[in-house]
């Protein structure tokens, strides 16, 4: 190919790619030869193997599977029929169904936490609220570590309802009609069709609300971050940076750094290929 | 008139409805409590506050570290999206137009920030460009902050901005428009812009919500040199001298500046969020 | 009796009256096509007889039965979709079986159906591929098995033949009609298009406007309709407004001449007539050729006369060389005529 045609392709890709060579592929490179080197700069296992010593990080790792994988099960059981009931409902509340997602799932994290714990905390608007019918409702303990899980789960699950919606379509009505003149009651439909064929998208879901789960750093931080025990390894990370400045103890936050990457590859890629294989079906 | 109720696919539309109202309530929630605490005189253990004033509005309105700090965050996030604007939409323009090949690229590179967790990144971006004389300069620097961030927040405009085109069938219409005799300043400025003005919009208001939030990127490369909102707001939320109130009335202030540009543009069409997260595409 | 009796079945959405009453009666092994363009209410009739759609009045009986209640899958139907409707996560075979499976057939007797049936088709080497990865006909024929396989009382068609190509279509539109001959199954076949109404029904039921306004078989229908509309949908495209003259006799010129018995001389009336009705004779209607289409085994030319523009399609093999803006004369068979008040 002549290379003046070549660079007329591919040139304007120029700026966009020096950006992201250099401002996250680059440093990633980094922190991944940082992950094998010690304080003097030699090459060393030894950051690794402290991931298995050193209970903290350890325990970080464990939290954030943990939480990681409870949140993104959550979502998906209690996200897919609320992603079922607003993909149906009528054009004009549909729309506001989805804007209202849209606000709850992209809150800053700060203003997410406040509001979070002024309605829900233990002296919350909505828990006092509830109280006056219910006095044995206690509201979320924010100062709880597993608070965290459910002020995640309140912008994960509108996060997987806008995420889901358009597979919801998938099951069309066409399908439901067809089945019926087959014969089949609405439990078997599901059963061998509605279901099979939402499952690929609703894993894919749960990867990618594991990946967002893991990757969480403001609102754990804004709800007291390591000091309040919180364990993930976001939080770690962010924690061991602080303590080790500018110096060259920064081979632990980069082995958890990379543990970080790896997840969240691995789960992209999960989710890439399920949804591929989906995708078919929309065709 | 004879008719029965018919076994419908989308279930009892009661339930259906039930379960939005629900989530509407539960979304609006912290949001209200959020109101009525920044409208508080004083709150005690009762659902709704005892009294209400507008001092506290008064008081972050008139305080010269919120300004500040707002002045901050507002220059960032508009820097940023102008530059995520100028970055993204040429490449994505050609891959319509003249290189189809440069599609899987910019997807798949939209891809990478969800692998690279924005504290892993932040943390690391400071060491990779410590490492030459040339980039030490920028080390800590408002500039890399700038740059970090749209590293990191141009995903969403990314799908957004190619969700748009690919709707509008952007590829055919220029094809048609040359073969009419167009050029390509005309055919930018006559057909391209006014068919994804849409896309455009939600896709900068996207990552106008993104960067205006985000915490671990300021937070671990300019610090407190460099203080946004949400870094003021976590000192106000966390500090010795914590003030809540200005949490609660910053955290509203951000929100209606997102809530008004939001109605600006999604008045204009339909609620296409959805259907681009994360470049799943409803054919 | 009737296998599938429908009885003044009326159906409303809003403002629209889809249905008007309309009645008629399916014979057992009779395969009946509802013609009409879109919105006739074909498609809508179709679906109460599926049990899709309920109506708001009148009453549909299978074999002496009222169904009108019964919801879809407790009727006995089996339907062909437009647009397949093949289950995409189910295999050709899979697909096949899931009526049976939904009935609850016994799995022994499943498999041997399964595999009749996609050897009825002409797919049994196909049965364990997906929808997606089979042609449209080919998909098309997966429905129809799997409409066909558990038998049913009346075998329905959406128009199954719109979403394929042009060679596809006439060769599947012989193969479900035979299958239909072979099986003995009563059939509804709901279509737009005219060519396909008359190459696979018994008889032909023209819709327009919510009501059937011919019934017949598609010779009869072709050659005499009763309506105006059944006229212009079915082939007498020709329309000529014409006056009737002082003596009671029509005239157009030298094409034809006809008395009327029932029309008030000087009143207006419209002669409808079939192209391939008009032949050549130079002591006919004087007229210029304005265009000429060669079509495989017609050729049709469109004549410019006083009386507005007349198509006459000739077999290819015997018509006469003629070019554009040649003169010609022209003579109307007047069997195949007929008459309807101008409105």
């Amino acid at each position: 190919m002549r290379p003046l045609r070549l660079l007329g392709d591919w040139a304007v890709l120029l700026p966009l790619g020096l950006v992201i060579l250099l401002l996250l592929l680059g440093p990633a490179l980094k922190i991944a030869i940082d992950s094998f080197e010690d304080e003097a700069g030699g090459a060393t296992f030894g950051n690794w193997l402290s991931l298995l010593d050193v209970p903290l990080v350890r325990r970080s790792v464990l939290g954030s599977l943990w939480v990681g994988a409870l949140v993104a099960t959550l979502s998906t059981l209690l996200g897919t029929p609320l992603a079922w009931a607003v993909e149906h409902l009528r054009p004009g509340r549909r729309s506001l169904g989805i804007a209202f997602l849209t606000v709850a799932g992209n809150l800053s994290a700060t203003a997410l936490v406040f509001g979070f714990s002024t309605a829900f905390g233990t002296v919350g608007l909505v828990t006092l609220a509830v109280q006056e019918l219910w006095p044995g409702f206690m509201g979320v303990d924010l100062y709880d570590p597993t608070g965290v899980v459910y002020v995640f789960l309140y912008f994960h699950i509108p996060l997987f309802v806008l995420l889901t919606l358009p597979a919801m379509g998938v099951v069309s009505e066409r399908l439901w009609e067809a089945a019926a003149v087959c014969g089949a009651k609405p439990r078997f439909f599901w059963w061998r069709i509605g279901l099979p064929m939402l499952l690929p998208f609703l894993a894919a879901g749960w990867f990618l609300m594991f990946v967002w789960a893991i990757s969480q750093y403001g609102v754990p931080l804004a709800l007291g971050g390591a000091d309040a025990g919180i364990d993930l390894i976001a939080i770690r990370i962010g924690a061991l940076i602080e303590t080790a400045g500018r110096s060259n103890r920064f081979g632990q936050a980069a082995c958890l750094s990379i543990l970080l990457i790896v997840l969240s590859a691995l789960a992209l890629l999960v989710y890439h290929r399920l949804l591929r294989r989906a995708a078919r079906w929309i065709a | 008139m004879r008719r029965r109720h018919a076994e419908s696919l989308a279930g009892p539309a009661a339930l259906r409805a039930s379960a939005v109202a629900l989530i509407a309530l539960l979304t609006v929630a912290p949001i209200l409590a959020t109101v009525l605490y920044s409208l508080a005189t004083v709150w005690r253990h009762r659902p709704l506050p005892d009294g209400y004033t507008l001092r506290w509005w008064w008081a972050t309105l008139s305080d010269p570290d919120f300004l500040a700090a707002a002045g901050r965050s507002l220059l960032l996030t508009v820097a940023t999206v102008l530059l995520i604007n100028i970055l993204v939409l040429p490449p994505l323009y050609w891959s319509h137009v003249r290189n189809p090949r440069i599609r899987p690229l910019l997807q798949l590179a939209a891809l990478i920030p969800f692998v690279l967790p924005g504290i892993v990144m932040a943390a690391a971006i400071n060491r990779f460009v410590g490492l030459w004389p040339l980039t030490a300069t920028l080390q800590a620097t408002p500039l890399l902050l700038l740059l970090s961030s749209i590293a990191v927040s141009f995903s969403a405009y990314l799908w957004a901005v190619d969700s748009a085109m690919r709707s509008a069938k952007i590829a055919t219409l220029c094809e048609a428009a040359t073969t009419m005799g167009a050029g390509p300043v005309y055919i930018l400025r006559r057909v391209v812009v006014p068919n994804i003005k849409h896309g455009i919009a939600i896709g900068s208001l996207l990552a106008f919500a993104s960067v205006i939030g985000e915490l671990a990127l300021p937070r671990i490369i300019t610090g407190s040199a460099f203080e946004t909102i949400p870094l003021w707001q976590l000192r106000e939320m966390r500090g010795t001298d914590a003030d809540p109130n200005a949490v609660a009335v910053s955290s509203l202030l951000l929100l209606i500046l997102l809530f008004a540009i939001a109605v600006f543009v999604i008045r204009r069409g339909r609620a296409g969020v959805p259907s681009i997260i994360f470049g799943v595409e409803k054919s | 009796m009737w296998q599938v009796e429908i009885e003044s079945v009326t159906r409303q959405f809003g403002a629209t009256l889809a249905l008007d009453g309309v009645s008629l009666g399916i014979a057992e092994g009779e395969m009946v096509a509802l013609l009409g363009p879109s919105g006739c209410g074909k498609t809508t009739l179709l679906r109460c007889v599926a049990g899709l759609s309920r109506p708001d009045d009148g009453t549909i009986r299978f074999g002496g039965r009222d169904v009108t209640d019964l919801p879809a899958r407790q009727r006995d139907v089996g339907m062909v979709f437009q647009s397949y409707a093949l289950f995409p996560n189910l295999t050709a075979a899979g697909n096949v079986a899931f009526p049976l499976e939904a009935r609850g057939w016994p799995s022994e007797k499943v498999a041997p159906r399964v595999k009749e049936l996609m050897a009825l088709v002409g797919l049994e080497r196909e049965a364990s591929r997906f929808p997606h990865e089979l042609s449209g006909g080919q998909q098309q024929r997966v429905a129809l098995a799997r409409a066909l396989a558990p038998r049913p009382s009346i075998l329905l068609l959406d128009e199954p033949l719109s979403a394929l190509d042009a060679l596809t279509r006439t060769d599947l539109r012989d193969q479900i009609r035979q299958i239909q001959l072979a099986l003995g199954t009563t059939a509804l076949y709901v279509t737009h298009d005219q060519g396909e109404a008359l190459a696979v029904a018994d008889r032909i039921g023209v819709m327009e406007a919510g009501r059937v306004v011919e019934l017949g078989p598609p010779a009869e229908i072709y050659r005499s309709p009763r309506s105006r509309f059944g006229a212009a949908f079915l082939g007498a495209r020709n329309a000529l407004s014409l006056t009737i003259g002082s003596d009671g006799w029509v005239r157009c010129g030298g094409a034809f001449a006809l008395p009327m018995r029932d029309g008030r001389p000087g009143s207006p009336i419209v002669a409808t007539f079939p192209p391939e009705s008009v032949v050549f004779d130079s002591e006919g209607l004087p007229g210029r050729i304005r265009l000429v289409s060669f079509r495989g085994a017609l050729t049709r030319f469109r004549v410019a006369t006083d009386h507005g523009e007349i198509d006459a399609d000739l077999l290819s093999t015997a018509a006469p060389a003629l070019q554009r803006d040649e003169a010609v004369g022209l003579r109307v068979q007047a069997e195949m005529i007929r008459f309807y008040a101008a409105d």
